[in-house]
């Protein structure tokens, strides 16, 4: 058991952090349907989520101190819903910082690419992440 | 390389959580996998290249091993098929 603890924390130290800020549970929610499918509790993994009553001081303060705890050195990946609003407003100020990435239009194809790729860079995890998410988008009716 | 055609024959056919399962066996192994429906050839090890395939229950599907590992492989992933996912339906 001690041995399967250490080899997971070394899985950790090159593994990508993803947090969600999100309008209201819509974070949580994807959190639990992407742990639903993969049939596993997903680590380095965190949601902020902001609504009208959110303190927007006391959101930066958690968004600033997950960033920190995802960070295991191969960085953070940032995902908020709508580009403008409100969660991705607050997180703009990361996108100048070299090992955070942020990306907006957040949906579950985009949460499960992430989740399932990210051993690699943060620029790799990214573009696997925008690709799913349109590849994601498909009208099934032929008409 | 080794391939085969199986049946999907679980009710749910490969949806989210059987290709999860379905993914997470062919990265065990160390050789190229591919999942082919009609003329789309997906990687096995990526769930949502297998969702694209939208397989429903009755679909005919081939897998495609290509490695040091390819035997196992392509036995691992039918028996997994064949036994609905481990799913009972």
């Amino acid at each position: 058991m001690a041995q399967l603890k250490i080899i997971r924390n070394k899985e950790h130290l090159k593994m990508i952090g993803i947090l969600l800020v999100t309008h209201g549970q819509i974070g949580k929610s994807l959190i639990d349907c992407a742990s639903h499918i993969l049939g596993k509790s997903i680590n380095l993994l965190e949601c902020v989520p902001v609504d009208p009553r959110s303190d927007l001081q006391e959101c930066q303060k958690f968004i600033a101190n997950e960033i920190k705890n995802l960070n295991v050195g191969s960085g953070v990946l940032i995902m908020t819903d709508i580009y403008g609003a409100t969660p991705s407003n607050i997180v703009k100020k990361y996108t100048a910082q070299d090992n955070i990435g942020v990306i907006t239009g957040l949906n579950l194809p985009m949460l499960i690419q992430a989740i399932t790729n990210r051993d690699g860079t943060l620029s790799e995890t990214e573009k696997v992440c925008m690709q799913a998410a349109e590849d994601g988008i498909i009208k099934m009716n032929s008409k | 390389m080794i391939q085969k055609k199986v049946k999907i024959i679980n009710k749910l056919g490969l949806h989210a959580r059987a290709s999860s399962k379905l993914t997470q066996l062919a990265s065990l192994f160390s050789s190229e996998i591919y999942i082919i429906k009609k003329n789309k050839k997906v990687n096995a090890k990526n769930i949502m290249d297998i969702l694209m395939l939208a397989a429903s229950m009755g679909s005919e599907v081939e897998i495609q091993v290509n490695g040091s590992d390819e035997k196992e492989a392509i036995k691992q992933i039918e028996k997994l098929i064949k036994n609905y996912f481990d799913e009972g339906e």
